[in-house]
């Protein structure tokens, strides 16, 4: 408590010392005595016709309509405690000029005549020499030079002082009139460029080709605050003209894009608005002499209040329920615009003041909006890609399943289709082969009228079960195919005869072509079911030979002597018979069901025998451009028999 | 039947077991044996897997012939046990219309031919005669499925190839007999004499029987029946 007690004391002794200070600091001070202004005709630094002013100062309203060249004196007392260093700054000379400490030149623009310097909008310190201050008054002399449509005279404010101090604040003049501006224009440069490529990829969205449009109007603009030549225009004159019309083309495009970004359809509006438009343009561009700076004070009223219009019928329009988060955020924008107007205008009845404002806050209005429009219409595309892709995906996994439905589907009626298909073979199998044989059978049994003999009925019997074998053999897989050679063909029946005949003490020989000539489709070798049906032929033959003919040789050849022909002979040299007689007695089921077998595969089957020995041969003409799997025509050709010496 | 074929052999091995469900077939095959020479009291006749299974315990066999398919159960199985109890002993399966995996599953289990029943008695009794012999039955179709399921024969070091390899002249005489030669024929091929050729093939059909129980130890070692 007593520390605080202290602490007060001591801030109370110190406190009228640091009063003095400032009291000192404030006395020591450059004193404004007065400042007066003065036109001159040739330039030079008039005598007479000094009025008193108040800086900073535009002399449109004290001298209307007049354009050249006028001096601003500036008196100071310079105290004795002054700073050693004090500078001197003015935040703006409209247009052009030059600035004299008392007698000395200290800064002078590149261009006093036309094209003139643009040094309006341009903040400058000087730091002024020593040698030439004199104790006393001293004087700043500033000429100005201009036209009466611009805002001419000492515009900008005037610092003298302490050379830090004027420095420092110049530095946020710097800021305030230089940077900000760059910054907007260069946000604004971006837009536009970006907004036109995207106009240009996608033209339908005519929203951001007015956006770029109105971009474009509000850099050329802007160019107005930070040229300092005319350049390209011929003079200050033209140059004012032209930033007016971009004004007009900003306030339009403004208007264009809000309607289309709104989705608003107001054909009549638009047409007055680039009737407006065409009318400010041309007025700004033909505004008659001497008349220029009421009738650009007019466009631009005009032109603002266009705008301020449009912000606010578009709020009417954004804030109806139903409308989307960027339209609300647009009008958002638009309002926070219109109060900083109408904000200024009501602290300061000037338009320029307003302009200045907007200019600072059209660097972030460009930037919600370009976020506003980009981001939302990402998040939009994102949205419905997402979408499309789950809707893809859906779709994908529904035609997968539909896909493998029918799939599985087909694969059961192929299935069905085969087994059925396989089932009629072997009946049609059956019914051919089994069958054939069982009624051959009967009408022998029936003929014979119980008289056959057992060994005969045995051999019968022992037909059907060959007969039944084949069937299998050939309804198996395995029996399906063709063997891969000639000598794969007989290699079963080879193995099993060889072997009997070897017991039985018969020579064999087997002279078997090496391979086939061919594909069955080309008639290179017999298909699947000749095979089996000339193995059971040659079975058959080879069988009799065993069981009849005493033979002590067998021979067995098959041949492919020429293409699409194949030869089975099958030859002994044993008592042989008489062919003529078994086939009248139609006794020989052995013959009868070789000679069935071979007619049913389309092969001339022959038997030959005499007292020397038996020669049966088979010949199958196989004809290019069968299919591999197919069966033999039934009758293609009839089977012959011959009797013939042997 | 007007087939005559020469005398049988004088030592017969006894006594036969005949394995086979069906009377009529039992009798064909009591007519066949007793053709070959041997006295009715040395054939032991057997209907299912049980009953021959009881008659080996009795007394062991010198041959036996084997239905695969019986009342209760697979005749590989007592082809398994038959073959494990004897090694030398003959074994003949003379199956009906059995499918070609079932005779060479038949063959893997240890027996040393197999004859179908639908053949002639000319046949079956060939295939018991070779079988007697000490030779063993073999036909193309056999030999191409040992072709594909054995190991090809090592060319040069022969003494590394693992045990169920084919050799040199094995691999060849499985190709002949694939063509369908008989043994006469392949024994005058390669200048052997035809016993050499069977006692060849009798190995083959070892090596057949090893290598599915070696197949089967590691397919048990890989699916973790074994330690």
């Amino acid at each position: 408590m007593r520390r605080l007690v202290l602490w007060l004391a001591l801030w109370l002794l110190a406190w009228p010392a640091a009063w003095a200070d400032g009291m000192e600091a404030v006395a020591c001070a450059p004193r404004i005595v007065s400042a007066q202004a003065a036109r001159s005709a040739d330039g030079a630094r008039p005598v007479q016709g000094w009025e008193r002013v108040t800086l900073p100062d535009r002399w449109g309203r004290r001298w209307p309509g007049y354009s050249g060249t006028v001096w601003y004196r500036i008196d100071w007392e310079r105290a004795d405690c002054a700073p050693a260093a004090l500078g001197l700054g003015i935040d703006g000379i409209g247009s052009a000029g030059e600035v004299f400490i008392n007698e000395d030149l200290l800064w002078r623009d590149a261009s006093l005549a036309e094209p003139l310097s643009r040094s309006w909008n341009v903040p400058r310190w000087w730091l002024l020499p020593a040698s030439t201050l004199r104790a006393g008054t001293n004087t700043v002399w500033v000429r100005v030079v201009s036209v009466a449509a611009l805002s001419s005279g000492l515009v900008g404010t005037l610092r003298l002082g302490d050379a830090a101090d004027v420095a420092r604040a110049q530095e946020q003049a710097q800021w305030r009139q230089r940077t900000v501006y760059f910054v907007n224009a260069v946000l604004a440069g971006m837009a536009a460029a970006l907004f036109l490529l995207v106009w240009g990829l996608r033209r339908q969205e005519r929203a951001y080709g007015w956006f770029a449009l109105m971009s474009l109007c509000w850099l050329a603009y802007l160019s107005t605050y930070l040229a300092d030549t005319p350049w390209p225009f011929a003079d200050s004159l033209d140059r004012a003209r032209a930033s007016l019309v971009a004004l007009v083309g900003y306030v339009l495009c403004a208007c264009l894009f809000t309607f289309r970004f709104g989705a608003q359809r107001l054909p009549w509006a638009e047409r007055a608005l680039w009737l407006l438009a065409a009318l400010g343009a041309a007025a700004a561009w033909w505004a008659p002499q001497g008349a220029e700076s009421a009738w650009f004070a007019a466009i631009w009223r005009g032109a603002m209040a266009v705008f301020l219009l449009n912000g606010l019928q578009f709020q009417w329009h954004a804030w109806r329920p139903g409308r989307g988060v960027a339209q609300r955020l647009l009008a958002l924008c638009w309002l926070v615009l219109v109060a900083v107007a109408l904000f200024t205008l009501g602290l300061v009845p000037d338009v320029w003041h307003v302009a200045r404002n907007w200019a600072a806050l059209s660097g972030i209005a460009t930037i919600v909006l370009v976020m506003l429009l980009l981001g939302g219409q990402l998040a939009q595309q994102m949205r419905s890609a997402e979408r499309f892709q789950r809707e893809l995906e859906a779709r994908v996994a529904e035609a997968r399943a539909e896909l493998a439905h029918a799939v599985a589907r087909e694969h059961a009626q192929a299935l069905d289709n085969a087994k059925l298909q396989e089932r009629m073979q072997i009946a049609h199998d059956l019914h051919d082969g089994l069958g054939g044989s069982l009624v051959r059978g009967m009408a022998l049994l029936e003929q014979a009228g119980g008289q056959l003999p057992g060994e005969r009925v045995l051999s019968l019997l022992k037909t059907l079960r060959d007969d039944l074998r084949q069937v299998i053999d050939h309804g198996s897989s395995a029996g399906a195919t063709v063997p891969a050679t000639p000598v794969q063909w007989a290699a079963p029946l080879r193995h099993r005869v060889t072997r009997i005949l070897d017991e039985m003490g018969v020579a064999s020989e087997w002279r078997i072509a090496a391979q086939w000539r061919g594909p069955v489709e080309e008639g290179g070798c017999p298909s699947a079911l000749q095979c089996l049906l000339l193995t059971r032929l040659v079975e058959e033959a080879l069988s009799n030979v065993i069981k009849h003919s005493q033979a002590r040789r067998v021979c067995v050849e098959c041949a492919l002597p020429l293409p699409g022909v194949f030869v089975v002979r099958v030859e002994d040299d044993g008592r042989g018979f008489d062919v003529d007689a078994v086939q009248r007695a139609g006794l020989s089921v052995g013959m009868r069901s070789m000679a069935a077998r071979a007619e049913r595969m389309g092969a001339v089957f022959q038997v030959a025998s005499s007292a020397g020995g038996t020669a049966v041969s088979v010949v199958l003409r196989m004809p290019p451009g069968r299919p591999g799997s197919e069966h033999a025509e039934s009758g293609a050709s009839p089977f012959q028999q011959s009797a013939s010496s042997y | 039947m007007t087939v005559a074929l020469p005398a049988p052999e004088s030592v017969l091995p006894a006594p036969v077991l005949v394995v086979e469900d069906e009377p009529l077939l039992q009798q064909r095959l009591r007519g066949v044996l007793l053709a070959l020479g041997y006295a009715p009291d040395a054939l032991l006749f057997a209907a299912t897997l049980a009953e021959a299974r009881a008659g080996l315990a009795q007394q062991p066999v010198a041959l036996a012939l084997v239905d695969l398919q019986l009342p209760d159960g697979n005749g590989c199985d007592l082809i398994a046990q038959l073959r494990a109890d004897d090694p030398g002993l003959g074994i003949l399966v003379v199956s009906a219309w059995s499918s070609e995996d079932a005779i060479l599953g038949a063959l893997r289990a240890g027996a040393t031919g197999y004859v179908l029943k639908e053949r002639d008695d000319v046949e079956v009794q060939l295939s018991i005669r070779s079988v007697l012999r000490g030779g063993a039955p073999i036909d193309p179709f056999i030999a191409r499925r040992i072709l594909q399921l054995l190991p090809a024969p090592a060319p040069a070091a022969a003494g590394a190839a693992p045990a169920e390899a084919l050799s040199e002249r094995e691999g060849e005489i499985l190709r002949l007999v694939a063509d369908g030669l008989s043994n006469r024929e392949i024994a005058e091929q390669l200048f052997l004499s035809r016993y050499t050729v069977e006692s060849h093939v009798k190995r083959i059909y070892r090596k057949l029987a090893v290598s599915s129980r070696m197949g089967a130890v590691s397919a048990a070692r890989t699916r973790g029946w074994l330690g």
